[in-house]
């Protein structure tokens, strides 16, 4: 696993208002999941060809 | 599943201990799988059957069923190959292999010629007494692991596959299923190596994907055990 300090996050993530901290591989492989499933979803239906910002919140209680 | 190779030179009695290990193996109420390498053609069809006929006529695949089933398959296999698929349609838990010399995995060795750093013991097949081939068995139970791939290697220190292959065969790390991972992953057929993150991640994605699926509609109440396949062939 590599644990690039250069890197920019590309996926904010907040538990319960908590801020939690991701490195590289844990950014990238939790967008790309994200990705992955929204690609199967028919967002151009809604207007959105293009994916640039994602947001999600969950509900889990 | 662990995996246990028994190796030598021709008529070094490799054919009889294999038989022996296998047999004591199942008296201790192992499930066993076993593999016999050739460098030359092999068939177990022969003349005469429909199977044979099938094969004959073109078909590169032909599976024969009956009170047993049996694929017969037009090409050769790698090990690794062979391997992931045993664990897939059996997990076994031991896979005991006559040959492959040159493999990363606990070998019993039938003449000194071919001992190397996988070797857990050289035998002489025709002389091995009972109570020697219980110990035999039991150094078989410590010593041998499963597909390296399918190993936890980067918490113990130990990073390279053929490394942790060794320490284990030389009785430095213990084999425990705690090591093992629950993913197992293969792409275009090589066998991936995931970390403990990669696996957990990968598994708990999946289940959080299957659980919302009617599986009961398809008499499936539990999620014991997962296969998918993908053909990435579009996107």
């Amino acid at each position: 696993m590599s644990d690039d300090k250069d890197f920019e996050n590309k996926v904010n993530l907040s538990i319960n208002g908590n801020d939690i901290e991701l490195n590289k591989f844990t950014d990238d492989i939790i967008k790309e999941t994200i990705l992955g499933l929204l690609k199967a979803i028919k967002t151009s239906e809604y207007g959105v060809d293009e994916v640039k910002k994602v947001e999600i919140t969950i509900d889990n209680e | 599943m662990r995996i246990i190779s028994i190796v030598g030179l021709k008529n070094t009695g490799k054919t009889s201990l294999t038989s022996k290990v296998i047999k004591e193996l199942t008296n201790r109420d192992f499930n066993v799988a076993s593999i016999k390498h050739s460098h030359h053609r092999m068939e177990m069809d022969y003349e005469g059957t429909d199977t044979y006929k099938q094969m004959e006529s073109g078909s590169d695949f032909v599976v024969g069923i009956g009170g047993r089933t049996y694929f017969n398959i037009n090409e050769r296999l790698d090990l690794e190959r062979i391997l992931f698929l045993i664990k897939l349609i059996e997990n076994p838990d031991f896979v005991v292999i006559e040959g492959f010399k040159t493999y990363p995995y606990a070998k019993i060795a039938t003449c000194e010629e071919v001992k190397d750093e996988y070797t857990i013991k050289v035998v002489n097949s025709f002389e091995i007494t009972d109570d020697e081939l219980l110990e035999l068995v039991d150094l078989v139970e410590e010593r041998s692991y499963d597909i390296l791939e399918t190993l936890f290697v980067n918490e113990c220190g130990y990073n390279d596959a053929s490394i942790i292959g060794q320490a284990f065969a030389q009785g430095k790390l213990d084999y425990n299923p705690e090591t093992q991972a629950e993913v197992n992953l293969s792409i275009d057929g090589a066998n991936i190596g995931l970390n403990r993150f990669v696996s957990d991640y990968l598994k708990q994605t999946i289940l959080g994907i299957l659980t919302p699926l009617k599986i009961k509609e398809y008499g499936v109440e539990n999620f014991d055990d997962i296969d998918i396949t993908i053909k990435n062939k579009k996107d």
